[in-house]
């Protein structure tokens, strides 16, 4: 019985535990990695700067041509221009099954400071980038109509070298109320074929999930990028991510996506207000400014 | 296609009970046809020729409900006509959830039929041939039910139906038990069967066991003696065995079905027990009692064992009894008074007054609730037991739409939840809540939310739920990229050593797309692609395949390349335009009806050119068409290419909606689909039932 308690103990409170046990016994133990000055700092700086543009998507993804085949989906997203268009990642919202046509319907984007219960504003999907795994969501509500949202710029620093530490933040599920943290690793490798691309080591990065350097500039997004029909002969993707779980697609490449993917978000008609409809007089807040996390 | 057949537990029951059968009824053992007689034969094609003509091919299309909305399935049995009128005596299996019935008769005329009445409690049902749609002259030959007591082990039998949609098939075998009953391994009681996992079936019926082979399909069919009459109702079967209603119980039950539409039974509300094994040596003991029932408020209790029901003796010694006593409660007036003497431990011959109630059905009507996301279900005192549930109060949710509205409300809405109240207004049944649900459909501005109260275990929840209509958005497109209308394939140093330039790898041109501007620029099959812009492509391994491709992405879409090719030797520069990447199938634009239950979509670039379709070839790919829907039962089916329906040329997306529009408002009685199918045309003709349903899918 003992056992089990101690084990539970451990279990909620794992760090202090370690901190007791290697005390108990300093020979046995490596002594505690203590936090780097400015560490905890730097994770401040990137949940405040990045917590207000990672928004949730909730949807449902329709299999089309399947009878009524439907699925709930939420994922996070990245607010990358105040005008409230979202990055995600095409393979979490189906796009990875080529021979199926996923399409996401009744899409609505809740975010940070939005009560319980909000329904969120409805987006819509624009476009897609199977090779780069990437996806593009416009907001289009007409509760939303002039609202400028907080967003991250797609800017990069210097390119990433191997060794460098990075840093992807992540929000928890909703029933730790997407609480966001920071996981920590290190750059080990970086691929030029079929595209460069940067292995994460030490941290599994998700599909769509912003990583920075640890100067706070954007490095770029998880993505599993998947072998195309003009590619033969290469193994399924389980095999080609088993080790490493998805790379990360480095951000100046998708910032050219992106700026066509704006080309197609400025023909997206808004919706027509209805007079229900709140009227945008929310107080825009401003685009915050690339800046260095502290 | 439908008849039951037995899971194991029943088998083996059956197996032994069968077993033990025929041991007491060895008469049949040493027959063979080597044997029979001319007579016999002759006797047997006269039966056959009695029958043949009455036998008829049941379709069905049924409704069920699954998944938060309305489901369409098929399935077939088979049918006697018993009377000039048109009315088909078949297996309530084989109508069960039916919505649209056709009878293809013994002369190959399929008719349309309607539903007269169904009785889930033995498994038969009559449903009515449309005598209108007769071609002029046709006489409807009927059946004759025959006295099924006269039957006796050994007696020869011929089964006759559609074993798996085979019409007009016959086979011949002997009575094997003519008071068989299905008892659960262990404790030798009546097994309780169900019809569709919810209703109890086959209470009242001691079944004809023979041996005439039947398999799904003959459901419904008739089984018939040499005299040419029909003793029985194939059900069931498995392992070589069949079982059927007695013609006697089905006569009753045709009767009550035509003449009101169900067969009115009674009820006390207890379950009786053989007395094999109790020790005891007469009466029969009450198994159980319902704490709600008529038995319970007179006052029998389980363990009670009766003597005499209205004045008559009885005694059950054995499981084959059960059926005809609980017949014989069922009998009895709804309403009436039945006095019964019973004995209760050493206290002998006590009586009760027993005023019987009707006898419900176990399974409640379904409805679907389509932009709520969910099926609702009429709670029955059956359900209501089995569920713990306080009353039959509301309606419960039979499925949840995934994405759906009662899906997605916080708490969500799920399977056995009993709905009670919308909107503050209390629910007493099914119909109060479908009530509530058309109003709201129907509204023109829906309300934002609709408050729905519920019970889930002994809890009262509320819940809020949007009512919405699907979304039913275009898919969406891929971002488009440069392109370069050409398939290729890595030249590797290996190979292009075999190809006679070991210092010039690249890609080898596999084809060039038609019409494309890489096909104005020149490029040819077997063409080598050295450069692009200028660029060296050195392909190293098979990975480097797609090398090429991404490069003319990275590219502008209509700008202009150069591409250094080899071909005959010699390096040539190709100048060709750039244009954007083609729209891929699952870019291409949908269109769905409703009501014809077909999914449709544009042919792409890509689809001409891998079936080899040229301009000339228009019309819209069926992406899906329900098995059971309109389109789905006239023959069409996902691949095909509709070209026509009706007198409408289809050649894209916005045409299609045009002709179902068009057809929808005309309502016609046949519909043509011309389709493309493989290397040929097809004629497929759709009859839609224009009959408005409870579930309309919102118009786009």
């Amino acid at each position: 019985m003992n056992r089990v308690l101690t084990a539970v103990a451990g279990l909620a409170v794992g760090t202090s535990v370690l901190a007791a046990n290697a005390a108990a016994t300093p020979t046995a133990m490596p002594a505690p990695i203590a936090a780097h000055d400015g560490e905890g700092e730097l994770y401040k700086g990137i949940i405040e700067k990045v917590g207000p543009a990672m928004v949730t998507i909730k949807m449902v993804l329709k299999l089309e041509g399947m009878g009524d085949e439907a699925q709930d989906a939420e994922v996070t997203g990245l607010m990358i221009d105040p005008k409230g268009l979202i990055l995600v990642s095409n393979t979490m919202i189906g796009g990875m099954m080529k021979q199926f046509t996923i399409t996401p319907t009744n899409i609505k984007v809740l975010f940070d400071d939005d009560d319980d219960g909000a329904e969120g504003i409805s987006a819509k999907l624009i476009a897609r980038d199977s090779e780069l795994d990437l996806a593009w969501f416009q907001i289009d509500d007409a509760k939303a109509q002039d609202k400028t949202f907080k967003a991250v710029e797609l800017t990069s620093g210097a390119a990433p070298a191997m060794g460098d530490t990075i840093y992807t933040p992540r929000r928890l599920d909703k029933f730790f109320d997407r609480v966001m943290y920071i996981s920590e690793g290190r750059v080990g490798g970086l691929t030029t074929k079929p595209r460069a691309m940067v292995v994460p080591s030490g941290f599994q990065v998700e599909p769509g999930g912003p990583v920075f350097g640890a100067d706070g500039k954007l490095v770029g997004f998880g993505a599993i990028i998947l072998p195309g029909d003009d590619d033969m002969d290469v193994n399924s993707f389980r095999e080609i991510y088993g080790r490493t779980g998805p790379l990360i697609l480095p951000t100046g490449e998708i910032k050219s996506a992106t700026d066509r993917a704006k080309e197609i978000a400025a023909k997206v008609p808004a919706e027509e207000p209805t007079p229900a409809a709140t009227p945008a007089a929310e107080t825009p807040a401003e685009a915050p400014k690339e800046e260095p996390a502290p | 296609m439908r008849t039951y057949f037995f899971g194991t537990v029943g088998l083996l029951a059956t197996l032994a009970s069968s077993m033990m059968a025929g041991c007491q009824n060895g008469a049949a053992g040493g027959r063979s046809m080597a044997r029979v007689s001319p007579d016999v034969r002759e006797a047997i094609a006269d039966a056959r020729d009695r029958v043949f003509p009455a036998l008829v091919n049941v379709e069905v299309v049924t409704l069920e409900y699954a998944g938060g909305k309305e489901q369409k399935n098929r399935g077939t049995g088979s049918g006697t006509i018993l009377s000039k009128e048109g009315y088909v005596l078949t297996n309530a299996h084989v109508t069960d959830k039916g919505k649209r019935f056709w009878c293809t008769l013994s002369d190959k005329q399929r008719i349309p039929a309607t539903m007269v009445g169904e009785d889930p409690w033995t498994d038969l049902a009559v449903i009515k041939l449309d005598l209108s749609r007769l071609l002029a002259g046709t006489e409807l030959s009927t059946g004759s039910l025959g006295d099924s007591n006269t039957l006796t082990v050994g007696d020869y039998v011929l089964a006759m139906g559609s074993p798996f949609s085979l019409s007009r098939t016959v086979t011949l075998g002997i009575v094997s038990n003519t008071e068989r009953v299905f008892t659960s391994a262990g404790t030798g009681q009546v097994d309780e069967m169900l019809l569709n996992w919810e209703q109890r079936t086959g209470l009242f019926t001691n079944w004809i066991q023979h041996d005439a082979l039947i398999n799904p399909g003959n459901s419904g069919g008739p089984l018939v003696n040499l005299r040419g009459e029909v003793i029985g109702v194939n059900t069931r079967g498995g392992s070589g065995m069949a079982f059927a209603t007695p013609s006697n119980m089905a006569r009753q039950v045709a009767d009550a079905l035509i003449a009101q539409g169900d067969v009115k039974r009674s009820s006390i509300g207890a379950s009786f027990r053989h007395l094999q094994n109790t020790g005891l040596s007469e009466g029969v003991l009450v198994d159980s009692v319902d704490a709600d029932g008529p038995a319970h408020a007179a006052g029998l209790r389980a363990g009670d064992v009766i003597r005499q029901i209205a004045g008559e003796s009885l005694t059950v010694r054995f499981v084959e009894e059960i059926p005809p006593l609980l017949k014989q409660l069922a009998d009895r007036p709804i309403g009436g008074p039945v006095e019964i003497v019973y004995d209760r431990g050493e206290t002998k011959g006590q009586t009760v007054t027993v005023v019987t109630e009707p006898l419900r059905r176990d399974r409640g009507d379904e409805q679907a609730l389509r932009t709520w996301g969910v099926t609702v279900q009429q709670i029955t005192n059956r359900m209501a037991k089995e569920m713990r549930l306080s009353s039959t109060r509301g309606a419960m949710i039979s499925s949840v739409r995934s994405g759906g509205p009662a899906a997605n409300a916080e708490p969500s809405l799920g399977w056995g939840d009993v709905i009670v109240s919308i909107d503050g207004k209390p629910l007493e049944q099914i119909g109060d809540i479908v009530q509530r649900y058309e109003e709201v459909d129907g509204l023109k501005e829906k309300p934002e939310y609709v408050l729905i109260e519920f019970e889930r275990g002994n809890k009262n929840y509320v819940t809020l739920i949007k009512p919405r209509p699907e979304e039913r958005p275009d898919p969406p497109a891929e971002l488009p990229k440069a392109w370069v209308g050409i398939a290729t394939q890595p030249v590797l140093r290996n190979m292009a050593e075999m190809l006679g330039h070991p210092d010039q790898r690249g890609f080898r041109i596999m084809r060039v797309y038609t019409g494309t501007n890489a096909a104005k620029a020149g490029l040819e099959v077997g063409d080598i692609v050295l450069t692009l812009n200028g660029e060296k492509l050195e392909p190293r391994g098979i990975q480097d395949a797609g090398a090429l491709t991404r490069a003319v992405r990275r590219l502008s879409i209509d700008s202009s390349a150069t591409l250094s090719v080899l071909r005959e030797g010699k390096v040539i520069d190709v100048p060709v335009s750039l244009e954007r990447t083609r729209i891929e199938p699952q870019e291409a634009a949908r269109a769905r009806n409703a009501d014809f239950e077909l999914a449709v979509r544009e042919i792409t670039f890509f689809d001409r050119e891998d079936y080899r379709w040229d301009e000339t070839v228009s019309g819209v790919l069926v992406e899906s068409a329900e098995p059971a829907g309109w389109a789905g039962l006239a023959g069409v089916r996902g691949g095909d290419l509709i070209q026509k329906i009706g007198d409408h040329e289809v050649k894209d997306s916005a045409s299609f909606k045009r002709a179902m529009e068009q057809i929808g408002k005309d309502q016609p009685g046949r519909v043509v689909f011309v389709v493309f199918r493989g290397s040929r045309t097809y004629f497929r003709f759709a009859e839609p039932d224009w009959k408005p349903t409870t579930e309309v899918e919102p118009k786009e």
